[in-house]
């Protein structure tokens, strides 16, 4: 018998416009050990599935209308809340998404780990914490006495996230539901956790639900694996048959959507250098109280110096004009720190930047509003660079009316124009940004950047934020723009597989300073340094039998 | 659903329309809620009949009839009279005057200066930020009667001036308040975005700044109007506002609480103007704040 059978589970939400149908009759069964992928974009309703198996769902509005879920021989759906709390973080358990926003701020993370074995397996403090601790060496978390009396902001990404899976794994659960585990994380950190996972799987003969919405993770890691879309199970089957026989449209869309390869590179990029940056140093102080004792210990002590953070530590490359300039790394290696220090957006503490030969360092501030027409940025987040107070039309129009290159006469014409241009209806124009979709606000935020018809463009993980089909149309909308404007792009991404698809060259930064900076193809068929190779592993590859083979190959090694 | 949004589409958009701002959209939606319409309706109504008090109001605001003393509503004196036998209903249309002037004007300033004041100091940082706020600090810990003591002796008692006085005591939270809204917006990649388009400071602070700090400056708005009002009556209890035999809703209240048990007509009638007044602000409030922010809408 299986561990967990869900037949027919039906969930809705009842919301003022109506009935929205979040799952409809999802069926699925698991067994020990074993792994079961559900994936699918936002709004699918794949965590909501999950989510409903342990009443973790907002009621209202959410109400499960039908189903059944037997997990060890009774049903969950019809459990007492008592009995319920019983199974919650005790048999089966949960890993969130975001790691930061899971675990609470106050408590160290050794107090948040006791807590369930104190609560559901009635241990001592003392018994409770000796477990803790070596859970917590089994996650990785090293030296693990330091660990248990850290804070969660003391703790990178990858280490919080290796807390919750400790978290979870404490009270020895038979079932771990991970909604997104890596989505926030690096690719490298991406790769470290999916296989403690596994790892874990494996020693405790654990049932995993992984959610996520990237084929690509779930390759290596999924036994079976659901496609779900608006709420139905659109196709379910072993991984395999989902990988290399998809039987529907949508699952076919999906897997095409992965970037994969390089687009056809233009053979004419032209020599002359649009943007040259030379030396580029950009230091953060840390943080530091302004008040405290080191305040007053600085009036003895004059040599004592601030402590600096180096975002970007000695940067210099070249753009040349109409070029796709990819900088890849992860979060913390200063990339984003580089672009907005290369459009002005904070100071720099030295270094040259030339734009058309026009040192854009000390220029006067009436002398950087006209350079700002002609350099633009793309943010990651379509839900806060957009003012939610301004329709698309007032979004739009304003970088044109302000830069004089439209009169209130024409404006409608220009604006129309671009709304055509990111694929958007006419009609967008009167509404405002909540009135749409992740996608449709990265296409708003673009048509904002190229309204000046700027050269030259720095698109921060514009992609970041989107699911994967959403993904693909703008990363197309970008390179069609791109060469109908003949603009030149720096795409700063942590994602490689984004890059190679876009970029003609690509630079790989880590800890501010560029560690190896050749063509794309280049990179992938011979990187030199060992950072880049380990990047490139990192890639999960969206491809079961090739991710089987590098495992072993890393099993092996290791 | 679908249905829904279809009809909204037919409501919302019309061909070759494409200008709607915030605030004609905000117009549009304010005009579909009724109870801030209402609201709105007996503002207006209270506000004119306080301009045209001395020629609409049935006494003379001075003309006591000592030897009617303090009767209860009649047909010639509809609210009533007070002790000296003055009309009651002249006498809150007078003092309606001075309450909603001192309730508006005060409030303006308030908002003007505070709302100014906490978007500059917020999107500056830095030092200026310090520094403005510093000064913030110091008069809040001036003790505002005594500010307002001083400025009545230096500049002599004059009723503008008391607006502004207590304008400019109020304004320090507002201030306050704002520059909170502001450090957050700052964060948001919108703003980052509005620099990068080469916008000025001065026009981000006017179109991205303040339109989105609105929702925290109406609501307080509206709640600092009667503590205006209120503060005013103090003032005037106290010697430093108006005078007897001039009027106010806040003094006629705090006169009315003395004579509360024996004639309670005289709290009474004030009182309910002070209250339709405030629930008006109220709900034209709320309305206003909803109707501002486009995520708001209910349909």
């Amino acid at each position: 018998m299986s561990l967990l059978l869900v037949e027919g589970l039906t969930v809705n939400f009842h919301s003022r416009n109506g009935i929205i149908k979040a799952v409809n009759n999802l069926s699925f069964a698991l067994d020990y050990g074993e792994t079961l992928a559900i994936v699918g974009e936002s709004g699918s309703g794949k965590s909501v599935a999950s989510y409903s198996l342990l009443d973790l769902i907002p009621k209202p509005p959410g109400k499960i209308e039908a189903g059944k879920a037997i997990f060890n021989g009774s049903d969950l759906l019809t459990l007492k809340l008592g009995d319920l709390q019983k199974i919650r973080g005790n048999e089966i358990a949960i890993i969130f998404q975001d790691p930061m926003s899971s675990l609470n701020p106050y408590l160290t993370i050794g107090e948040q780990l006791i807590e369930p074995i104190i609560y559901h397996k009635k241990k001592s403090r003392t018994e409770a914490k000796r477990l803790a601790l070596s859970i917590l060496n089994e996650v990785g978390l090293n030296g693990p006495e330091n660990n248990f009396y850290c804070f969660p902001h003391e703790l990178s990404g990858g280490m919080q996230q290796r807390a919750m899976i400790a978290m979870a794994l404490i009270t020895k659960p038979k079932l771990l539901i991970c909604d997104e585990p890596t989505t926030a994380l690096d690719v490298t950190t991406q790769a470290q956790i999916i296989r403690l996972i596994q790892k874990i799987q494996k020693k405790y003969k654990i049932a995993i639900i992984f959610i996520s919405h990237d084929l690509g993770v779930v390759a290596g890691i999924a036994d079976k694996i659901i496609v779900m879309k608006d709420g139905e199970a659109i196709e379910t089957g072993i991984t395999y048959d989902i990988f290399y026989r998809p039987k529907t449209q949508y699952t076919k869309k999906l897997l095409s959507s992965i970037p994969r390869g390089e687009k056809e590179k233009k053979t004419s990029t032209s020599k002359e250098v649009l943007l040259r940056v030379n030396n580029l140093v950009k230091h953060y102080p840390v943080n530091q109280n302004k008040f405290s004792w080191q305040t007053f210990k600085l009036f003895n002590a004059k040599n004592s110096r601030k402590k600096y953070i180096k975002a970007v530590d000695g940067v210099s490359f070249n753009i040349k004009r109409g070029e796709i300039f990819g900088i890849v790394g992860e979060s913390g290696s200063g990339k984003s720190s580089l672009g907005k220090t290369i459009l002005q957006l904070t100071s720099l503490n030295g270094g040259q930047i030339y734009f058309s030969d026009k040192n854009l360092v000390n220029l006067r501030s009436s002398e950087k509003i006209s350079m700002r027409k002609h350099m633009q940025m793309i943010f990651q987040d379509p839900y806060s660079s957009l003012n939610p107070r301004m329709t698309v039309f007032d979004t739009l129009a304003e970088p044109l009316l302000y830069h004089s290159l439209a009169s209130s006469s024409n404006i409608q014409k220009h604006v129309f124009n671009l709304i055509d241009d990111i694929g958007l209806p006419r009609v967008s124009a009167k509404k405002y940004p909540h009135e749409f979709s992740g996608g449709q606000r990265q296409r708003i935020a673009i048509g904002r950047a190229i309204a000046t018809k700027p050269e030259f463009i720095i698109a921060d993980e514009p992609v970041s934020a989107l699911d994967v089909t959403v993904q693909a149309q703008i990363l197309e909308l970008i390179l069609n723009l791109t060469e109908k404007h003949n603009m030149t792009m720096m795409f700063i991404s942590h994602d490689l597989s984004v890059v190679r698809y876009l970029a003609d060259r690509i630079a790989v930064m880590r800890h501010g300073k560029i560690v190896e900076l050749s063509e794309t193809s280049k990179i992938f068929s011979s990187a030199q340094e060992k950072y880049t190779k380990e990047l490139l592993g990192a890639i999960p590859l969206a491809d079961p039998k090739k991710e089987k083979e590098r495992q072993n190959t890393i099993m092996g090694i290791r | 659903m679908l249905e829904a949004y279809k009809h909204k589409e037919k409501l919302a958009y019309k061909p070759n329309d494409c200008g709607g701002s915030l605030w004609s959209d905000g117009w549009i939606r304010l005009k579909k809620n009724k109870l801030a319409i209402v609201s709105s309706f007996i503002l207006g109504f209270l506000c004119i009949t306080a301009v045209l008090t001395p020629i609409i109001a049935p006494y003379g605001y001075e003309e006591q009839n000592l030897l009617l003393g303090a009767a209860p509503p009649s047909a010639s004196h509809w609210l009533g009279t007070d002790v000296f036998g003055r009309d009651m209903l002249t006498r809150i249309m007078y003092g309606s005057r001075v309450s909603l002037a001192v309730g508006f004007i005060a409030s303006g300033v308030a908002v003007f200066i505070g709302v100014l004041w906490g978007s500059l100091a917020g999107y500056s940082g830095g030092r200026t930020d310090a520094f403005m706020m510093r000064i913030v600090d110091i008069l809040y810990a001036l003790p505002f009667m005594i500010f307002i003591i001083l400025l009545m002796v230096i500049f002599g008692r004059n009723l503008l001036l008391l607006f502004l006085a207590i304008g400019a005591v109020e304004w320090l939270t507002m201030a306050r308040i704002v520059r909170g809204q502001v450090l957050t917006l700052k964060q948001q990649d919108f703003i980052e975005a509005a620099v990068s388009l080469g916008l000025s400071n001065w026009t981000i602070i006017r179109r991205h700044i303040i339109p989105n700090t609105l929702s925290p400056v109406i609501v307080y708005a509206t709640l600092t109007i009667p503590s205006v009002m209120l503060l005013e009556a103090f003032l005037s209890f106290l010697g430093l506002g108006i005078q007897p035999p001039q009027s106010s809703w806040g003094l006629l209240i705090s006169y009315g609480v003395e004579t509360m048990e024996e004639y309670p007509w005289l709290i009474f009638f004030p009182g309910l103007f002070l209250s339709i007044t405030l629930f008006s602000l109220n709900f034209l409030g709320d309305g206003l704040r909803d109707a501002l922010d486009p995520r708001a809408s209910k349909d």
